[in-house]
C-alpha cells in the first residue's frame, strides 16, 4: 500500500518547487557552499513566502501541517541545497516542532507567531565534546540560584548556533543519567553564550557550531515546559526523535532525486554525442540500480510517515526509514560520482556538492550504528 | 614463494615511511590544503632523495628500474598525503616510464636524466572536455611541412599547470587510416599552448587543468619514439594505460592504508558508553573489513607490478589492481568518516581528505567502468 497525498500536499509540493526553480539555481547553491554562510537572504524570502507556518497550529497562524507536509517541503529544497533545510530545521522543527510538543502555553504564545513570520530562530544544543551517540552523557552543569540557574560547559556541532536567537540547551541538573536531564531556552544574547562556526566537508552555511556557556543565567521559567519539566529533558527529546528521522530521511531522498537527475543527463548527452554502445550499459545499470534505491527509500519514508500520522507507534520503523534513507542516499551519491566521472569530481558539479552534503546524513540525527541499536531492541534483542 | 621485500625495497619502504613522518606532518599538509597551493617545498625535497628515476635505466642516468619501488613510494606518499604521490607520478610514472620505454633515443637523452634529477613533472593530455576516449578525440595535429600543429582542447589534466613536457594525444593529419592518432611531446610552455585550472572536490593542489592548444607547433622528432611512430598512438596508449594505472593502483592503496590507520587511531581513543569505540563489533568489524581489502589490493598491486617488470601479461593484473584499489581507498576513507562522526565532518580532522582525495579515484586517467571493460574484453576473448 502506497501513500497517497492530499490535493492540499501536492499544492505544497508545487509550490516548493517553484520556489526553487526560482530562487535556487545552481549557481546560488554553488555560491552558498562556497562562501560557507548560512543562507539569510533564502531563509528571509522562505519566511515571506509562508513557508514557516506550514508545521504551526491554526490558533498561532499556521497551516497545522503535519510530517508528510514537512518531509514534502525539506525533500524539494534539498533537491537544490540540502543545507536549507537545515537552516529551516532551525524554525520549523527547532523552533517551532519543539514548542509544539514540548513547551508550555507561555511559551507557545511568546514564541509561535514571532516563528511563523521568520522573526525568530532556534537552535538544538545536545551534543557535547564526549557526548556524541551516547548523547545521555551530558555534563554542561545548570546549577539553580534563586529563581535563574547558572550554565557552564561547551556543545558541539550545534547547527545555526551563532545565527539563532534561542538555543535549546541541554543541561546535567541531577546525576540520573537519563532523568537529570533538563533543557533551557537561553537567550543567545545572554552574556557567557559564545558560539564559532566550524569548517566542514560539506552542509557549507550550516554555522555548525562550538559554543561555550560561561556563567550564562537562565530564568527557570525558560525551563522547556516550564519549571515543573526539570529533569524531563530526555523523554522530551524522544518524543521528538520520530519527526526528526523523518525529516531527514526526506532530504536524503530529495538529494538522490538530483543525483540520479544529473547522471541521467549526463549519460544522454553522451549517447548524443557517440551513439549507443553497449559499453554504456553499465553507467545505464548503475542509474538504473540507483532510481530503484531512490524509489525505495521514497515509499519507505512515506509509508513511515503515515504510520505516524495515524498515530501508530513507530519508533522502529522510523529509525529503520533514517537509517536505510541515509545509508542508502550516500551510496547512491557515490555511485553518481562514479557515474559522472571527471566531470562530477569539480565543483561546478551538483553531484559532489550533495556527495559532501549527504556524507553528515548517515551521522547526524543518530548515526546508522544507534539507528540498528535502536531497531535491534525494538525487536526485542 | 617470498612475501618478504627484498633488502633493498625494505630500506626504500623505511627512508619514504621515514622521510614522510618527518617532513608530512599534519600540520605541514593542513596548511597547504588550505591554501590549495603546489606542494613546492616538500616536492623539491622530495626530488633531492633520488627516488624520480625509479623507473627509468642506469644508463640515462636512471635509478635502474623497480617498479616495486616506485609503487612502494606512491603507496607511502599518498597514505599521509595522496597529493603528494600525484606530484611524484607525475615525473617518475607519466615522464620516467613513458619516456624509458617508449621514447626515441634522442627523446631519452632529452628528458630523462632531468626527470631523474630535478624531477621534470610530465603530464597527460589524453582525455578531452567531450570525452575521455581516444576515438573521440577531436584535438588535431596538421602536418606543415617538416612541423606538426596542434590545435585542441583537452580536459582534466593532472597538474599541467606545473608540468613542463605534456605528452599530448592528437589526430594526426595525413594518417593513413582515419582514426590514427599520434602522441606528442610537447613543451608545457611552448607558444599556443594555455592552461588553466579546474576547481575540484579534492586533490586540492595537484591541480586538475583544461589545457587548449593554439596552433602549436611541434617538430616530427616530437612524436613519441619518433616520426616513426606517426599514427601508432592507440598501441602506445596501451602501454602507458598500464604503467598510469599501476600508479593509480598503488596510490589507491596508500589512500586505503592512510585513511584506515587515522581512523583506527581515533577508535581506539574515542570513548562513548564508557568503552573506546573500537571494542564494539560495529566499528571494530568494519576496520577489519577495511583492513583485509586494503591487503588484497596491495598484493595485487605488488604482484602487477612483478608481472610488469618481468615483461610478462600485466594490464588484466594492473586494471583488477585499480578497480579493487579504487573500491577500498572510498571504502577506508567513508568509513573511516562514519567511524569518526562528527569530528570527521570538520576540517580539522584529516579524514574528510582522504573522502575528498580518495574519489577522484573514480575518474583518475581512466574511468572504472572503462577498466572493467578491459578486464573483460580480455577475460570473455571475444571480438567485439
Amino acid at each position: 500500500m502506497s501513500y497517497r497525498f492530499t490535493p492540499s500536499q501536492q499544492e505544497l509540493r508545487e509550490k516548493t518547487a517553484a520556489f526553487v526553480a526560482r530562487e535556487i539555481p545552481r549557481e546560488v547553491a554553488q555560491e552558498v557552499d562556497r562562501r560557507d554562510e548560512y543562507p539569510h537572504e533564502l531563509m528571509k524570502k522562505l519566511g515571506e513566502q509562508g513557508f514557516w507556518k506550514i508545521n504551526i497550529p491554526k490558533k498561532y497562524g499556521g497551516d497545522e501541517g503535519n510530517i508528510i507536509d514537512m518531509m514534502i517541503f525539506s525533500e524539494e529544497i534539498a533537491k537544490a541545497l540540502p543545507v536549507l533545510t537545515f537552516a529551516a530545521g532551525n524554525v520549523q522543527l527547532y523552533g517551532s516542532n519543539i514548542l509544539i510538543v514540548n513547551g508550555n502555553d507561555a511559551q507557545r504564545d511568546e514564541y509561535l507567531p514571532r516563528l511563523a513570520k521568520g522573526e525568530l530562530k532556534f537552535c538544538f544544543g545536545l551534543t557535547e565534546p564526549d557526548s556524541g551517540s551516547d548523547a545521555g552523557n551530558i555534563r554542561m552543569s545548570a546549577v539553580p540560584d534563586g529563581n535563574d540557574y547558572v550554565l557552564n560547559g561547551a556543545k558541539i556541532f550545534t547547527s545555526g548556533a551563532s545565527v539563532a536567537d534561542i538555543s535549546i540547551t541541554h543541561t546535567r541538573t541531577a546525576s540520573d543519567r537519563y532523568g537529570g536531564i533538563t533543557s533551557f531556552l537561553v537567550d543567545t544574547r545572554s552574556p557567557g553564550y559564545r558560539a564559532t562556526p566550524l569548517k566542514k566537508l560539506g552542509s557549507k552555511g550550516s554555522d555548525t557550531c562550538e559554543v561555550y556557556y560561561e556563567n550564562v543565567r537562565v530564568s527557570r521559567d525558560n525551563i522547556l515546559g516550564g519549571p515543573e519539566c526539570v529533569n524531563t529533558a530526555w523523554p522530551q527529546m524522544m518524543r521528538l526523535l520520530n519527526g526528526e528521522r523523518l525529516g531527514l530521511s526526506a532530504t536524503t531522498i530529495g538529494i538522490m532525486d538530483t543525483v540520479v537527475n544529473e547522471c541521467v543527463v549526463h549519460i544522454r548527452k553522451r549517447k548524443q554525442r557517440v551513439g549507443s554502445s553497449i559499453r554504456l550499459q553499465e553507467l545505464e545499470h548503475k542509474i538504473a540500480e540507483m532510481a530503484t534505491l531512490l524509489e525505495a527509500a521514497r515509499q519507505l519514508a512515506y509509508n513511515t510517515a503515515s504510520m505516524m500520522v495515524n498515530g501508530v507507534n513507530c519508533i522502529k520503523e522510523t529509525a529503520m526509514c533514517k537509517y536505510f534513507c541515509a545509508e542508502t542516499g550516500k551510496k547512491v551519491s557515490l555511485m553518481g560520482l562514479e557515474v559522472m566521472g571527471a566531470d562530477g569530481y569539480t565543483m561546478a558539479s551538483s553531484v559532489q556538492h550533495l556527495f559532501r552534503d549527504i556524507s553528515l546524513l548517515t551521522i547526524g540525527g543518530g548515526t546508522s550504528q544507534i539507528q540498528k541499536n535502536v531497531i535491534a531492541k525494538q525487536l526485542g534483542l | 614463494m617470498d612475501f618478504d621485500l627484498n633488502l633493498e625495497n625494505t630500506m626504500i619502504r623505511d627512508a619514504v615511511k621515514d622521510w614522510v613522518s618527518k617532513e608530512c606532518t599534519r600540520e605541514v599538509v593542513g596548511q597547504l590544503e588550505e591554501q590549495g597551493q603546489f606542494p613546492q617545498e616538500l616536492f623539491n625535497k622530495l626530488g633531492t632523495l633520488g627516488f624520480s628515476g625509479m623507473m627509468i635505466p642506469e644508463r640515462f642516468a636512471g635509478a635502474g628500474v623497480n617498479t616495486l619501488a616506485a609503487c612502494i613510494v606512491v603507496e607511502e606518499l599518498a597514505s599521509a598525503y595522496p597529493v603528494l604521490a600525484n606530484c611524484y607520478i607525475g615525473p617518475t610514472f607519466f615522464g620516467g616510464a613513458v619516456i624509458s620505454e617508449l621514447g626515441s633515443e634522442s627523446q631519452k637523452e632529452r628528458y630523462l636524466e632531468k626527470i631523474a634529477a630535478q624531477s621534470l613533472m610530465t603530464s597527460l593530455a589524453f582525455a578531452e572536455p567531450e570525452d575521455a576516449d581516444v576515438e573521440f578525440t577531436e584535438t588535431t595535429a596538421k602536418q606543415r611541412g617538416d612541423q606538426f600543429v596542434i590545435r585542441g582542447e583537452k580536459a582534466y589534466v593532472s597538474l599541467a599547470d606545473q608540468a613542463e613536457l605534456l605528452i599530448v594525444l592528437a589526430r594526426t593529419d595525413g594518417a593513413k587510416v582515419d582514426d590514427e592518432v599520434t602522441l606528442f611531446c610537447v613543451d608545457a610552455k611552448a607558444e599556443g599552448v594555455e592552461v588553466s585550472r579546474v576547481d575540484t572536490m579534492g586533490q586540492w593542489g595537484a591541480n586538475t587543468c583544461d589545457i587548449s592548444f593554439n596552433d602549436v607547433e611541434v617538430s616530427a622528432a616530437d612524436i613519441l619514439g619518433g616520426e616513426a611512430q606517426s599514427g601508432k598512438g592507440r598501441q602506445q596508449l596501451a602501454s602507458i594505460s598500464d604503467t598510469v594505472q599501476l600508479a593509480y593502483a598503488a596510490s589507491a592503496v596508500g589512500m586505503a592504508q592512510g585513511a584506515f590507520e587515522y581512523a583506527l587511531d581515533y577508535a581506539r581513543q574515542r570513548v562513548q558508553f564508557g568503552q573506546v569505540i573500537a571494542r564494539y563489533p560495529a566499528i571494530g568489524h568494519m576496520l577489519s573489513d577495511v583492513a583485509a581489502k586494503t591487503e588484497a589490493a596491495r598484493l595485487m598491486v605488488y604482484r602487477a607490478a612483478w608481472l610488469r617488470e618481468q615483461g610478462k601479461s600485466c594490464s588484466d593484473a594492473i586494471n583488477m589492481a585499480r578497480c579493487l584499489g579504487a573500491e577500498v581507498a572510498v571504502k577506508s576513507a567513508m568509513d573511516g568518516l562514519q567511524i569518526l562522526g562528527g569530528y570527521g565532518y570538520t576540517m580539522e580532522y584529516d579524514i574528510q581528505r582522504y573522502v575528498r582525495d580518495s574519489t577522484s579515484l573514480f575518474s583518475a586517467g581512466k574511468s572504472l567502468d572503462y577498466l572493467k571493460e578491459k578486464i573483460s574484453e580480455s577475460l570473455v576473448q571475444l571480438d567485439y
